[in-house]
């Protein structure tokens, strides 16, 4: 190899391989680092899990209002027996309190300040659902029922923030 | 030993690209933004080798290149929100992976602090202890040699292609130091392979 | 004898070499830029100064783990970053290119957050229309005389923002969030989970809220608001303006609004089971005769503005 000057030696650093392919597949450890922290932009994460809770929130208040038919008086009340939503919102309160249980990197104090509120939050709607049962052409008692799902949404999303942020900064 | 690490891996070269069955990067480097593991593999098969082709010759060492690779491109992930596809990815992640190795180096700095620049005149004057004429002719191989700094602006300069304000940019040092470096550098290629 | 041992230290400073040996970066850095990082080899806090060039209104990105953020606007186009690093802090790392200046605490690769010496508590001067974005776990942050966007997030570090901005987006977990001012019609998010919430001097619109915190917005010039909390007490004190959007949600926390000698606004407040109390406007009637709660819907003067306040089990007071 000629380098007896600078520009010889360069024109051979030049030439020397750009791609050089290490000696083993190196893609499953870096799936498995990134797979543990997926990405999510806050407001993905709180888009995903507001529109979830509100949605299911917004059909409940429409199946509400439908049956809420103008004309008073030609729908007869549903009386006691159990609303259909009844058990939906028990299956909804264990998911929501199973999701901040099993989200990973909540401090104790924080995940105990979360669970409390769901807890608030489930009583609270427990309430309105029996109130409703009884006076479930009520739009205010359907109004407050839509607010705390909107409460709920804000609590869970705001659990799925502090998983992304602790995440990435556990690999500082 | 280390010469049959810079063989192996020189062996290993890859010769042509991957394609991206029909999409364009943009394409895939958007849906790996919004959390596409697949259109993200994509990108790293596409750029990994380019990427531990620098990593290799800044590190010197195999077992750190891969771990430099592997560090850049989880960055690169990290950080996918940040990329605005006015540069190419490749070119993007590639500094993410200069970063990734200077960086790297700094922290083994505060560990072997008992290297100085004395020591590396001994290192001039000294033939490499193991090399010999059948080695002679192995840039890479005197690449790997070379004292850190030395080797940094050189692979740097000479072979990536930056200017030594990129340089200066890129690992803190003055211009002025920049250059001399690659000076000295290009200094003891010259001696180790004319021998 | 002599040359055998000179090539055996070289073997020996060869295979280091090849480790890591980037002395000489930082013994001979003496660049244009202010740029020194002392270091004591006794491992006590190491001092840092940088300097960069910066556009009057680029992004300066600020990442720290633990200790002290402090920022600071000037007129000057340049980032300066000021303060110590602890001992178990790698290096500080301030990147500039043509995306803006990037300062971030290095830890050691590997380093976790619960470390006692990995804080670092920094000054940082920066250019004031700058668009900041600042990320800790547990480091105070103040953020003085700022005029651009700001963005803040914090696990259980304080947050005080005491600046102009146009915009400001602000997510604690744990911490107390307190922002006093605004430039005009500026818009502000401050929200955390179990802190407590502060608001005063905005002129523009706030969104606010905490989980079991109190937020509490007064002294403001606000023309949309909302505020909300699960078991903390919302408190509103201050004027409604005409066109104005007011809300205020509240699960089992009271919601408390001090709004001045005749608000001209339409009310529509209701609680599921607490109590209202109002100073002005007709005598709550209940929700439902299933419910113990009481709603209360009027217009007080021209209208001109609309006030909603719900809570399911807390009280609602609203004052002159």
């Amino acid at each position: 190899m000629n380098v007896g000057n600078d520009e010889s030696l360069r024109k051979a650093a030049e030439r020397l391989p750009r791609d050089i392919a290490p000696d083993r597949d190196l893609w499953p450890g870096i799936a498995a680092r990134i797979g543990s922290k997926r990405r999510s932009h806050s407001l993905w994460a709180y888009g995903v899990a507001a529109s979830l809770f509100v949605a299911v929130g917004a059909a409940s208040v429409w199946f509400g209002l439908a049956r809420q038919a103008p004309g008073a008086g030609a729908a007869p009340q549903l009386a006691a027996a159990p609303s259909p939503e009844a058990a939906y919102f028990a299956q909804r309160a264990a998911f929501a309190e199973n999701t901040v249980q099993n989200t990973p990197n909540l401090a104790p104090a924080t995940r105990e300040v979360i669970l409390k509120n769901l807890r608030v939050i489930e009583g609270s709607m427990q309430q309105i659902e029996q109130a409703l049962e009884q006076d479930p052409n009520n739009p205010r008692l359907r109004a407050l029922l839509y607010d705390l799902y909107q409460n709920e949404a804000r609590l869970l999303a705001a659990t799925q923030q502090i998983q992304a942020q602790t995440t990435q900064r556990n690999d500082l | 030993m280390h010469q049959r690490d810079m063989e192996s891996a020189l062996a290993m070269q890859m010769p042509t690209r991957n394609s991206f069955d029909g999409s364009d990067e943009n394409t895939v480097a958007a849906r790996a933004r919004d959390g596409d593991m697949a259109a993200f593999e994509q990108l790293y098969r596409r750029y990994v080798g380019r990427v531990h082709a620098v990593c290799l010759r800044l590190a010197g060492n195999r077992t750190l290149a891969e771990e430099c690779t592997q560090d850049a491109f989880v960055r690169a992930w990290e950080s996918l929100a940040k990329f605005r596809g006015d540069s190419s990815f490749g070119t993007w992640v590639h500094r993410i992976a200069v970063n990734t190795v200077l960086e790297r180096h700094r922290t083994q700095l505060r560990q072997a602090a008992w290297i100085s620049s004395k020591d590396d005149d001994i290192l001039e004057s000294v033939p490499a202890a193991d090399s010999g004429p059948e080695h002679a002719m192995d840039l890479d191989q005197c690449i790997a040699e070379l004292p850190a700094a030395a080797r940094t602006v050189f692979v740097l300069f000479d072979v990536e292609g930056h200017t030594h304000e990129e340089i200066a940019e890129m690992t803190g040092l003055a211009v002025g130091t920049s250059k001399a470096h690659l000076h000295r550098a290009r200094r003891m290629l010259r001696a180790r392979l004319e021998s | 004898m002599k040359r055998l041992s000179i090539i055996l230290a070289y073997v020996l400073l060869s295979f280091a070499a090849v480790v890591a040996s980037f002395s000489l970066l930082a013994l001979t850095s003496s660049s244009a830029y202010a740029h020194e990082q002392d270091e004591d080899r006794d491992g006590s806090d190491r001092n840092v100064n940088e300097t960069r060039n910066a556009k009057a209104d680029g992004e300066v990105r600020i990442d720290n783990l633990a200790g002290t953020i402090k920022i600071h606007g000037w007129d000057k186009n340049q980032v300066r970053v000021t303060g110590t690093l602890g001992e178990e802090v790698d290096h500080l790392e301030v990147d500039s290119d043509d995306s803006g200046v990037s300062i971030r605490v290095v830890l050691p690769h590997g380093g976790r957050g619960n470390c006692e010496e990995c804080s670092a508590d920094l000054e940082i001067d920066l250019p004031q229309a700058s668009r900041v974005e600042v990320s800790t776990v547990s480091a105070d942050v103040e953020a003085k005389d700022l005029t651009g966007t700001e963005q803040f997030g914090t696990v259980s570090g304080n947050l005080i923002l005491d600046s102009t901005p146009v915009r400001a987006d602000i997510h604690s977990v744990s911490g107390d969030v307190t922002v006093s001012g605004s430039a005009k019609n500026a818009r502000i998010i401050a929200n955390s989970v179990s802190g407590t919430v502060r608001v005063t001097g905005v002129d523009g619109s706030l969104h606010a809220e905490s989980v079991s915190g109190d937020v509490k917005a007064d002294d403001n010039r606000l023309s949309g608001v909302e505020m909300s909390s699960t078991s903390g007490n919302l408190t509103f004190e201050g004027g409604v303006l005409k066109g104005g959007d007011y809300e205020f949600h509240n699960v089992s926390g009271d919601i408390v609004l001090i709004l001045g000698p005749s608000p001209s606004a339409r009310f529509d407040v209701s609680s599921f089971s607490g109590d209202i109390d109002n100073s002005f406007g007709p005598r709550p009637t209940r929700v439902s005769k299933y419910s113990p709660g009481m709603e209360l819907h009027f217009t007080n003067g021209g209208g001109d503005a609309q006030v909603s306040a719900r809570t399911l089990s807390g009280d609602i007071r609203i004052n002159d």
